[in-house]
């Protein structure tokens, strides 16, 4: 049963680590570069919920909701003023475009809200579902639904539609994909809006479960680990990936001596990277000389 | 007749270097219109004028009546206008179908929610879509290779499914670029035949860039010859082979 109770808490932490993956790929996938700013995104998310819910008072999904268009925005104005005028750039510098944006998120997030940390509110805390012996926090269940829920609508999305599927070619083929019609740029701009929104998403579902502080963004490079880990570029790939490190990290924390633990994503990483270094959903392929 | 596509004294530079100098000619509907030259002659960088992947120093290009020198890329494609590329430019993990299906792309007008909900109405769309191209395939006998990905194909094929990709679109112009580099001997006479049913079965006002004067003579209405980004001669494919200047910049004086 023990066991059983620690899978579920790892689940709930992989879905993060899973969703923040999400956004790492669908940038790279689209733009070929790196968003090392992705887990600051997340921190941002968080920070505006607390501003819409605990400062504005508006009650909880109204106040996501908020959170996750704002997000897109701020997604958009960040790629058209940011990353637009970077393309063409090598892609180390666009790297470091992304890493340095952390820096300022954090540094921003710190002058509003303040450095010591604080509590989103929430209509899940203190309850406690019960199956069987089991009890679930709802904290830990929304988490896990929501990223059930999103997974399905992101898989339908790039399967039917028609902006799904334009995303998709803007990926595999810029030039061929303005020949078909598609506008690529805007393309750009909105997957950094879907993955904002999607940073957003993470940082309202892991509020309740941990506290919110302008360096909880740390957390992008546990769900970095786990985007390897699946096989970067592939979307099925960042959420197994999420879910393996957030479970390994769970038992880890139980059987392994104090403070191994936060070195779980890492070792899992480097593992993963001598074992097969294509991740498990291999997207990229080695080149054939 | 009137010019489908006419261009007025383009220009384009990089650095330096004249890519393209004050061109001009006029594309008649209907017509199998080839530019040939010497190796970086400009050929392909007219090519990437009219598609709009470069922007001109100077000169107008006009499509059917309008300006289109200040379209966006992605705009070509509702405009009427397809193109190819020398190297093939596809989606390297998709099936031929796949990459064919998204030539559609500019026809598709339904929206995100009946999408997701696969409404009767985007349920016809895509029948259509499958109708146009299923005559596409049976064109260019890509039958066999349907559901395969492109990445596992041979590059023949691969370029086939560009022209297929293209038609899908349903162009009333058709850039193709050097439709036979990479081609053995008999698939570059296939290529004569298609081209033959492509202006015919779907009225197409096709422009090539191509080397291979065989291939030039037998399809095209008419030639324009370039050298150094400049004009040379235009005429009808035997006046062209025929022509001193065109012989000076192929052999020198």
């Amino acid at each position: 049963m023990e066991v059983l109770q620690i899978l579920i808490s790892g689940v709930s932490q992989g879905c993060v680590y899973g969703l923040i993956a999400m956004g790492f790929v669908l940038i790279y996938k689209a733009t070929e570069m790196v968003n090392f700013a992705q887990g600051e995104l997340m921190m941002l998310g968080a920070y505006l919920a607390y501003t819409f819910i605990n400062v504005l008072g508006m009650s909880y999904i109204p106040g996501f909701i908020a959170t996750v268009i704002s997000m897109a925005i701020i997604g958009v104005v960040i790629e058209r003023g940011v990353l637009r005028p970077m393309i063409g750039e090598p892609p180390f510098a666009v790297l470091m475009i992304t890493i340095g944006l952390g820096f300022i998120l954090r540094a921003v997030a710190g002058a509003i809200w303040g450095t010591e940390t604080k509590t989103l509110s929430n209509p899940f805390t203190g309850s406690v579902a019960r199956i069987s012996d089991l009890s679930v926090g709802y904290e830990n269940l929304a988490i896990i639904v929501g990223t059930l829920t999103l997974c399905v609508t992101f898989y339908l999305f790039f399967r039917f539609t028609r902006l799904g599927i334009a995303m998709q070619a803007a990926s595999q083929n810029q030039l061929a994909a303005y020949y078909v019609g598609i506008p690529v740029k805007r393309i750009y701009s909105l997957v950094w809006a879907l993955s904002a929104s999607l940073a957003a998403v993470a940082g309202v579902l892991v509020a309740p479960v941990s506290l919110l502080e302008p360096v909880m963004g740390f957390i992008g490079i546990k769900a970095f680990c786990a985007a390897i880990v699946g096989g970067f570029g592939s979307l099925p790939g960042a959420i197994l990936g999420g879910l393996i490190v957030g479970v390994a990290e769970q038992f880890a924390n139980l059987y392994l001596p104090p403070g191994i633990a936060a070195t779980t994503a890492y070792v899992m990483l480097l593992v993963m990277l001598l074992v097969r270094p294509q991740g498990l959903f291999a997207s990229i392929q080695q080149k054939k000389v | 007749m009137s010019a489908l596509l006419s261009a007025k004294n383009l220009s384009l530079s990089f650095g330096g270097v004249h890519a393209v100098r004050d061109i001009s000619f006029d594309v008649e509907q209907g017509e199998v219109f080839s530019i040939i030259g010497p190796n970086g002659a400009g050929k392909t960088s007219i090519f990437n004028l009219i598609s709009r992947l470069y922007n001109a120093d100077s000169g107008d290009i006009v499509f059917a009546g309008e300006s289109i020198i200040s379209q966006p890329a992605h705009r070509i494609a509702s405009l009427g206008i397809a193109r190819t590329f020398q190297n093939t430019e596809l989606f390297e993990h998709e099936t031929v179908l796949n990459n064919m299906l998204i030539g559609r792309h500019v026809h598709r007008c339904s929206n995100l929610f009946s999408e997701l909900l696969f409404l009767h109405s985007v349920r016809k769309q895509e029948l259509e879509f499958r109708r146009i191209v299923e005559d596409v395939i049976d064109l260019l006998d890509l039958q066999s290779h349907r559901n395969q990905v492109i990445g596992s194909l041979p590059y023949g094929v691969r370029k086939m499914v560009e022209v297929a990709r293209a038609l899908c679109i349903q162009p009333k112009l058709l850039l193709l670029d050097e439709p036979s580099s990479g081609l053995n001997p008999e698939e570059t006479e296939d290529v004569s035949f298609w081209i033959e049913d492509i202006s015919r079965d779907y009225g197409a006002t096709i422009i090539m860039v191509e080397h291979d004067m065989n291939l030039v003579s037998r399809s095209s209405d008419r030639v324009l010859a370039i050298a150094d980004g400049a004009f040379v001669a235009l005429g009808t494919p035997s006046e062209i082979q025929n022509h001193p200047d065109v012989q000076r910049a192929y052999l020198g004086d």
